[in-house]
């Protein structure tokens, strides 16, 4: 027997595939599977959640404690709150639902207003501190009972599940913190839409209350101040449409409905012991 | 302030997939040109797979020699790879990881015997085992490759 | 599984190929493959798990990947102008979580 020195063909051994192509197509298509994925459990979601009758949310989370990102919380029987209590009951004199609203001010410095599960409505300090009518502040409160009626709060907590659970399976392949990222942003797409279908719920509130929507895009054009322009990019992030594109459409809002953007303006001072919440 | 965890969130994973996928390739290219370069030195010495000695030698002198070495993929094969795993079907980026892991560890046996003056190395075996972290098979994912062959010193005739 | 892929090599795990002889050896001949096994197939692999036996679907995957392993050693054999590959060893590992490496390897001999 005799050695007879060959050379080894060892390019057989690695699939002659650039780990690029490979990736492009990996993250295409997986990416496309994922996103239909997760719009079917969230179309999933909404529908289960239009079947969930207030009475029953209510029930469920009525006596829910406050969700652990409302943090310092003001006194609860100060005389604003008395003051924001009536105006939430005027606005919802226009709107009847088996909800029972509760309304809580958080020490946030940063103007918003959220909305949770079992009719709870949360305003910021910020927020508070910055309106200068009622009318304006009415606007953001009547904002929030439109996410109410669309079930927005509730769609949150469903896609909110359905995204987790696309999220939890993909992650178990790897690739942990990116996916989170990825997800983050699919979220905030979905909110758009139901913040323009809750200014419009809104809008109409309001001019029931008061006969015109004056002053309803008031602190929106506080926010476009205050940030400025902005980032581009960083405005396209963010769960709310931009304040300007939002400005616009109330206004077209407005015009086609005849209802007038001007008219006589109701103060907000609660704090002033001397003032009194004018009544209509 | 969103925009900050955006960066976080996005920004890192994707700059240090960036940072591994060229650090990575680079490295794997000059390992596979050193690896090509001890090949063609090698070329000459006889390894085999035979469980015995062939009739016709005469042997002085043997040794057993195992070499092994670990390697592990860069982190943008990894995350290819953890996809692919999803799908299924072949993991090409692991191939030329394990590839060149064996050749070096068959080139580690073979040097090794030929710098102990040994002529051939004969019933050359390889091993393949995970190193893993935990159970899930997460965390560093080394690969052990061990080579191992009985080393012969033929008599000179 | 069918082994001999190409026509003109024979292929034997034992020292020698019974009723020939070896006149030429070349040196060591590898193949490889790593494969993943798809979400699919885990899920039906795991409701077969819970009544046990064996999973066809884990079995096609291996044996598939493995034809390929030896195919892969086979042509660098051809490559060397062998015409058998002898002593040929398989070995499977676990790679990553849900994938395999089939191995396959041999010395590449001339025999008459």
């Amino acid at each position: 027997m005799k050695f007879e020195p060959r050379a080894t063909d060892h390019s057989v051994n690695v699939t002659a595939r650039h780990p690029l192509a490979d990736a492009t197509v990996l993250v295409l298509g997986l990416g496309a599977v994922l996103l239909l994925v997760t719009i079917v459990l969230a179309f999933f979601a909404d529908a289960l959640v239009a079947r969930i009758s207030i009475k029953t949310e209510m029930r469920w989370f009525g006596g829910m404690s406050l969700p652990a990102v409302v943090e310092e919380l003001e006194d609860a029987s100060s005389t604003e709150e008395q003051a924001l209590s009536d105006l939430l009951a005027r606005l919802t004199q226009h709107w009847e639902s088996d909800y029972s609203f509760r309304l809580r001010i958080s020490e946030d410095a940063a103007p918003n207003a959220l909305a949770f599960p079992g009719g709870l409505i949360v305003v910021t300090r910020g927020l508070l501190d910055g309106v200068e009518s009622e009318n304006e502040l009415a606007f953001v409160l009547a904002h929030e009972l439109g996410h109410f009626r669309n079930r927005d709060h509730l769609r949150g907590l469903g896609r909110g599940a359905a995204i987790a659970l696309v999220i939890g399976t993909v992650t178990s392949g790897g690739s942990g913190g990116f996916g989170f990222g990825v997800a983050d942003i699919a979220l905030r797409g979905f909110g758009r839409e139901q913040e323009t279908d809750a200014d419009v719920f809104a809008l109409g509130l309001v001019y029931a209350e008061y006969g015109h929507v004056g002053e309803s895009w008031r602190f929106f054009e506080r926010i476009r101040s205050a940030y400025g322009s902005g980032n581009a990019v960083l405005n396209y992030l963010e769960t709310h449409p931009l304040p300007g594109s939002r400005i616009d459409e109330l206004r077209e809002m407005a015009r086609e409905r005849g209802w007038p953007t001007e008219g006589t303006l109701v103060p907000w001072n609660p704090r002033d012991p001397g003032s009194d919440t004018p009544q209509d | 302030m969103d925009g900050f965890f955006l960066l976080i969130n996005i920004g890192v994973p994707l700059s240090i997939l960036v940072i591994a996928y060229l650090t990575g390739t680079i490295l794997e290219r000059r390992h596979f040109s050193d690896i090509r370069d001890r090949e063609a030195r090698m070329q000459r010495f006889p390894t085999t797979t035979f469980e015995t000695i062939p009739d016709d030698w005469e042997v002085a002198d043997c040794e057993l020699l195992a070499e092994s070495v670990v390697v592990s993929l860069d982190y943008f094969k990894r995350v290819i790879a953890g996809l692919r795993a999803i799908v299924g079907g072949r993991i090409t980026t692991y191939e030329p990881l394990l590839d060149r892991a064996r050749r070096e560890a068959v080139l580690r046996v073979t040097e090794k015997a030929k710098a102990e003056g040994f002529d051939a190395v004969i019933n050359l075996r390889l091993e393949t085992s995970r190193m893993a972290n935990s159970e899930t098979g997460q965390g560093i994912g080394g690969i052990e490759i061990l080579a191992f062959g009985t080393a012969l010193l033929r008599t000179q005739r | 599984m069918q082994l001999d892929i190409a026509a003109d090599i024979i292929l034997s795990n034992t020292e020698t190929v019974p009723g020939k002889k070896i006149t030429e050896f070349y040196g060591v001949v590898t193949g490889n493959t790593v494969r993943a096994k798809h979400v699919g197939r885990d899920i039906m692999a795991g409701l077969k798990n819970i009544v046990g036996g064996e999973l066809k679907g884990y079995t096609e995957l291996l044996q598939d990947s493995r034809r390929e392993a030896t195919e892969r050693m086979v042509e660098q054999a051809i490559a060397m102008g062998a015409n058998a590959v002898v002593n040929v060893r398989f070995a499977t590992s676990s790679i990553t979580q849900g994938a395999s490496e089939l191995f396959a390897y041999g010395t590449a001999v001339r025999v008459i």
